[in-house]
């Protein structure tokens, strides 16, 4: 068990990092700049917090209160940087060693066989990292990690920057490592399809500022807040006023809508998927007149921007999605909010 | 070959030749008149001295250069060392200074008590090999230091980290990652280095002098022997000098080469 609870300050950017991630595969969810990769640095010792304390299965790798910060190499940390750093200067099977650290040749290289073959990489022994595919280096990088026997794998946007079919290929390689390695993992990334099929539960951080962990349907299905919303891809978000017996007024939209429970005095926005807006009729609950602004082809569906017609103008449009070929081509349609689907968000 | 309005690369072109005679002519007549009193010079034993205290100094006064200069240029590119900006500047000041007035500090700074006591410990400086040594040590310290330190920054700092990760303490981290992974730059500062203190005369001039057959190295033998009227001899020491430094220079663009060569990783 991994348990973090730590602050750092860094010019004008403040870390405050707090969550605990049992023996699973734990994403670290967030936009750009939020703090993910310098809370990973934190825990790998590279970076040093300002204050708090670190636990890894009971050792104390940080603690500000008590003097304790272990160096890296004491740290039993694996680290998958984005780019894999792998030693230019050694071949793949020479880069896998270099994790084993000093044991006997013979078990060394014994172990450094095992590991090639579990990573499908006898083929690679001796080439170098630049004559390597994306997909051999990022093996290599995990191999090595592997090597070192660490208690805790760390993920630094591992499939970033990469074209969709070696993207889909990693994904598969991680997804399969991350099962069998039985022990914690953090997989920080900024894309949430990313990490939704390798991990149950998801932190996420927010310029900074860590959530409660919470299960990845949660996030879909109540992400309580602005930018949890926004993470799990919540396209229609707006900033809401109580208007009283459960009911609330989107002032850029220009609408009331009802709810379905009594509204959570702390939820400062609304928040509803693009797939559960439908398109219906003047008579039913939370119906919104609006104007057609544009149809956009998705891959599997078509995604309507509507204007409300009480929107203000600087309004963001209300994003629909509809099976494909479904798209009315009316100027005028009727965009229906259900009560059961609004998310309360808090800023 | 001229283009139209092109009158400002011939200009130039002609200002090339200019330089090139201008440089090229004192090449030419070191090559040729030293060439030819190069074999009546050779087989007299002061030349051979200085040629061997030469050759022997710089190989030795480099090792001790970068004994000290790799280590300090880590701890400039590695560590967070308080005071690193004073550091960096009292090595930049140093080596913007004529030599000469690095030799005179020297000499007074051995002439003290403390250069009295190190003499009579058995290590005499002022006018005595020695002194040759630590003069070209002085002179390419902070050279040596910058170099390396630029060698150093062309790492990257990550794989360090992650050979950290892996369980590599700081030591293991050096020799096996950073050392290995600047290995053509430094060669390439160690071939400099040398080559600048073969020629290297003003500071040793004034911690030592030039003694015949002591002290006398072979930018002190061409002062000699000009000071004694015998151009012939200055010229075939002058002759090996260049040869030195073309040996050198050439070794220095081939492994520069191969280092342009190898290729980015990942």
């Amino acid at each position: 068990m991994l348990t973090v609870d730590i602050e750092k300050t860094y010019g004008n950017f403040h870390l405050r990092a707090a969550f605990q991630a049992e023996e699973e595969a734990l994403a670290l969810l967030g936009a750009s700049g939020c703090g993910k990769s310098l809370t990973l640095k934190c825990i790998a010792g590279i970076e040093r917090p300002d204050r708090g304390r670190i636990e890894l299965d009971g050792r104390v790798l940080f603690d500000s209160a008590a003097g304790v910060n272990l160096p890296p190499q004491r740290r039993r940390v694996g680290y998958l940087f984005q780019q894999y750093a792998l030693f230019p200067h050694m071949t793949a099977e020479q880069n896998i060693a270099a994790g084993m650290g000093r044991e006997g040749s013979r078990d060394q290289r014994r172990r450094t066989a095992e590991l090639m073959a579990r990573l499908r990489l006898e083929d690679c022994a001796g080439k170098r990292p630049r004559q390597l595919s994306g997909g051999q280096q990022q093996r290599v990088a995990l191999a090595r990690i592997l090597a070192a026997d660490p208690e805790v794998i760390l993920l630094d946007e591992p499939l970033s920057a990469l074209d969709s079919h070696l993207k889909w290929q990693l994904e598969l390689e991680l997804h399969r490592l991350l099962a069998s390695f039985g022990k914690t993992a953090l997989w920080v990334s900024h894309d949430l399809g990313e990490v939704f099929r390798s991990c149950r539960r998801v932190c996420v951080l927010d310029r900074g500022v860590s959530s409660s962990v919470m299960e990845m349907e949660t996030l879909l299905e109540a992400p309580g807040t602005v930018s949890a919303a926004r993470l799990s891809s919540c396209r229609n978000i707006a900033e809401v006023r109580p208007a009283g017996e459960g009911r609330i007024q989107v002032p850029a939209w220009g609408v009331t809508l009802g709810c379905t429970a009594p509204w959570r005095s702390e939820a400062t926005h609304v928040g509803v998927r693009s797939r559960h807006i439908r398109l219906g009729t003047a008579e039913e609950e939370n119906a919104v007149p609006c104007r057609m602004v544009q149809v956009l082809r998705d891959v599997d569906t078509d995604l309507l921007l509507l204007q409300p017609e009480g929107a203000r103008e600087d309004a963001p449009p209300l994003h629909v999605e509809v099976p494909r070929g479904a798209a009315p081509s009316a100027e005028r349609v009727t965009a229906v909010l259900p009560p059961e689907r609004l998310l309360p968000l808090a800023e | 070959m001229m283009r139209r309005g092109g009158w400002f690369p011939l200009v130039c072109g002609l200002m090339t030749l200019a330089a090139l005679a201008l440089v090229g002519s004192n090449v030419a007549v070191i090559a040729v008149r030293g060439l030819k009193s190069l074999p009546a010079c050779l087989v007299q034993p002061e030349v051979r001295f200085a040629l061997g205290l030469s050759v022997k100094s710089a190989c030795i006064s480099t090792a001790l250069c970068f004994l000290l200069a790799a280590p300090t240029a880590y701890t400039l590119t590695r560590t967070a060392l308080p005071g690193r900006r004073a550091a960096e500047m009292v090595l930049e000041l140093t080596m913007s200074l004529p030599y000469i007035v690095l030799g005179l500090s020297m000499l007074i700074l051995f002439s003290s008590p403390a250069g009295k006591w190190l003499k009579e410990a058995g290590f005499p400086v002022v006018f005595h090999q020695n002194g040759v040594i630590l003069a070209q040590l002085v002179v390419n310290l902070p050279f040596a230091v910058r170099l390396c330190a630029a060698a150093f920054r062309g790492v990257d700092r990550k794989l360090e980290c992650t050979a950290g990760l892996l369980g590599a303490s700081p030591a293991q981290q050096f020799f096996t990652v950073l050392l290995p992974l600047s290995k053509n730059a430094l060669i390439s500062a160690v071939i400099l280095v040398w080559s600048r203190a073969l020629g290297e005369f003003g500071a040793t001039l004034m911690l030592v002098g030039v003694t015949r057959m002591k002290t006398e190295t072979l930018p002190g033998s061409i002062y000699l022997a000009v000071s004694t009227n015998n151009l012939d001899a200055a010229l075939a020491s002058a002759f090996l000098l260049l040869v030195l430094s073309a040996l050198s220079l050439t070794a220095a663009s081939l492994l520069g080469r191969s280092s342009e060569k190898r290729s980015r990783y990942v």
